[in-house]
């Protein structure tokens, strides 16, 4: 399994998951929080779920009951909540001090 | 004049309310297939193993998103994803295909060093080494000439 590289919008990501209360977050509701482009959003969360440091599950219901396409879950892992915390413990200083930090 | 001139600027200005409002309703009726379009050609663009689960998530996607226009930026931010996913996924294969032919040549430096010790052990006879490693005889004169022992 790959480190992936840590950058100010992967740590925006995880910052995301990690100070929300309800910890699940769909990727649509993650590019609304971090004001990130779908574009840049998508290759960071499959690095990050492909490295362990998120998990993804489908949202419970059928899509014809739901009459939409289900959304997918993100959750940050015991892994990533640790790698995100020293990650943003070393860049502190050069993000200026983050609320989630 | 003064008022030709005012009639004309109110008919232009009718014709052009009606005109931009049948775009607006012309866009609008365009815009769930020319969005679905987009997905469907970025979910093309993306690793094999992805598409169907982002086919999903981004329709998903694109439905929590509101405005028109807000779905035809998402979807379009969709290309530019499937294209880093697919680099990134060429990106790890090679890494994958570079940690294989390493743990390939650990394991054939530690099996060939396993022969060079029975081999020592048993005072450099092939036989009894053959024996022991449970090989056949010509398997290991064959690996020993290899290695030129």
């Amino acid at each position: 399994m790959l480190e992936p590289r840590i950058s100010a919008q992967t740590l925006k990501v995880l910052g995301t998951l990690l100070s929300n209360p309800r910890e699940e977050l769909s990727g649509a509701e993650i590019a609304r929080i971090t004001k990130l482009a779908s574009g840049t959003l998508y290759p960071i969360l499959l690095r990050l779920e492909d490295a362990g440091w998120l998990v993804s599950k489908w949202e419970v219901g059928d899509p014809r009951e739901l009459g939409r396409p289900r959304r997918r879950f993100y959750r940050v892992t015991g892994l990533g909540a640790k790698r995100a915390k020293e990650a943003i413990r070393e860049l502190r200083p050069l993000l200026g001090g983050a609320a989630w930090a | 004049m003064g008022l030709i001139g005012t009639v004309a600027v109110g008919v232009l200005a009718l014709l052009g309310a009606c005109g931009s409002r049948l775009l607006a309703d012309e866009f609008k009726a365009w815009v769930p297939s020319v969005v679905d379009r987009i997905i469907s050609f970025a979910v093309r663009r993306a690793p094999q193993h992805l598409r169907e689960r982002l086919a999903e998530e981004w329709r998903g996607h694109v439905n929590d998103t509101p405005g028109d226009l807000g779905k035809l930026v998402v979807a379009s931010g969709f290309i530019w994803a499937s294209g880093k996913l697919r680099n990134q996924a060429e990106h790890a294969g090679i890494e994958r295909d570079h940690y294989i032919r390493e743990l390939d040549v650990s394991a054939g430096r530690l099996r060939w060093e396993h022969i060079q010790r029975v081999f020592e052990m048993c005072d450099r006879n092939v036989s009894e080494t053959a024996r022991r490693l449970k090989i056949h005889r010509r398997t290991l004169q064959r690996i020993l000439r290899r290695a030129r022992l």
